[in-house]
């Protein structure tokens, strides 16, 4: 049975059912957590560092955050004109920096996460809450 | 498994064996399927390199088209599951201690085994084409990058950003797994003739 090593056709009747099948998977979870995607002005930034709880700060008091672990990682809570509330990663001594190059939040349900530093920055509360969806 | 047919064999017969090594003989096949499997790694490590210096201007981390992705299948379809494997640990690897980094690294090593044996399994099948195997393989990627990643940080809050990861996989997966298709049957046909050991499928 050579025929398994030959391309075929380029797209099967099971390829469509699969990414039909993901897609579906997709939208659903995309509606899930959309449920919490919304903007509030009392929402709450949650900082959590490997799993533990580091701090809860309001979302509409501009602030630095600088968290200690095995690496530096430094928040800045961004206030002023709801246009401009944001959540960024500003700064972090770890080698990748993913969590620098992430953009911004400000929607409840949006996170950052820095891998290296095992801490967790996430949206949460506001109208509708999430906190059911986290642990 | 080489010497099983010639134990029994008249001193002779393996002496005119051994002068006159039939084509192909087993050892050559297998010289033929490293050669094309350390091909086929230089060749992911060369993608993923050249990715890792375009950062797509997309701003959330691990958005990526998984260019690499192509030897790797390319190993699966051209050599088998093993390959595939050895193709993908081997990319990582060198990634990992030319650029990436030891954490990204083993990060990465987590992605990509669930990826080979996703493609393995649905390769395995035989109702896939090559593009089916790749979106589930991207796919089966991103979820374990994502399950990994929230086992780290012990907060789940980073499985919201599944959903929109997914769809960018199936896309990524899918040009991916047009690429390959279009690689393969530009390919000659005798490469696919040097299978080596028992089939994995």
């Amino acid at each position: 049975m050579t025929e398994i090593n030959k391309p075929g056709n380029p797209i099967r009747r099971a390829d469509i059912i699969l990414i039909a099948a993901l897609l579906i998977l997709a939208t659903i979870g995309a509606a899930l957590v959309s449920r919490g995607g919304v903007y509030a002005d009392d929402a709450d930034v949650r900082i959590t560092v490997d799993g533990a709880l580091y701090g809860v700060y309001p979302i509409g008091e501009a602030r630095e955050i600088v968290v200690q672990g095995n690496y530096e990682n430094r928040i800045v809570i961004e206030a002023g004109d709801a246009d401009v509330m944001q959540v960024r990663v500003a700064g972090a001594t770890c080698p990748g920096k993913d969590c620098v190059h992430h953009a911004p939040i400000r929607l409840g349900g949006q996170s950052i996460v820095c891998l290296p530093n095992r801490l967790s920055v996430e949206i949460t509360g506001g109208e509708r809450d999430i906190d059911a969806f986290t642990y | 498994m080489t010497h099983s047919h010639t134990d029994d064999a008249p001193p002779a017969a393996e002496a005119a064996k051994r002068a006159i090594p039939r084509s192909p003989s087993s050892a050559r096949t297998r010289i033929r399927a490293v050669t094309i499997c350390a091909a086929l790694a230089a060749v992911a490590f060369s993608l993923s390199y050249i990715e890792n210096l375009i950062p797509l201007p997309i701003p959330v981390p691990g958005v990526k088209l998984g260019f690499a992705n192509i030897a790797t299948l390319a190993a699966l379809y051209i050599l088998g599951g093993r390959a595939a494997f050895a193709v993908n640990i081997l990319r990582i690897l060198l990634a990992g201690l030319m650029f990436t980094g030891a954490f990204a690294m083993f990060y990465a090593l987590s992605g990509g085994i669930l990826a080979v044996i996703a493609m393995i399994l649905l390769k395995r099948a035989r109702v896939f084409s090559v593009v089916g195997v790749s979106v589930g393989g991207s796919a089966a990627h991103i979820t374990g990058q994502i399950l990994l990643a929230s086992l780290i940080v012990k907060n789940a809050a980073i499985f919201t950003s599944l959903p929109l990861l997914l769809i960018s996989s199936i896309i990524a997966g899918a040009i991916v797994g047009l690429i390959v298709y279009l690689l393969l049957r530009a390919l000659p046909r005798a490469i696919f003739r040097q299978r080596s050991g028992p089939r994995t499928h």
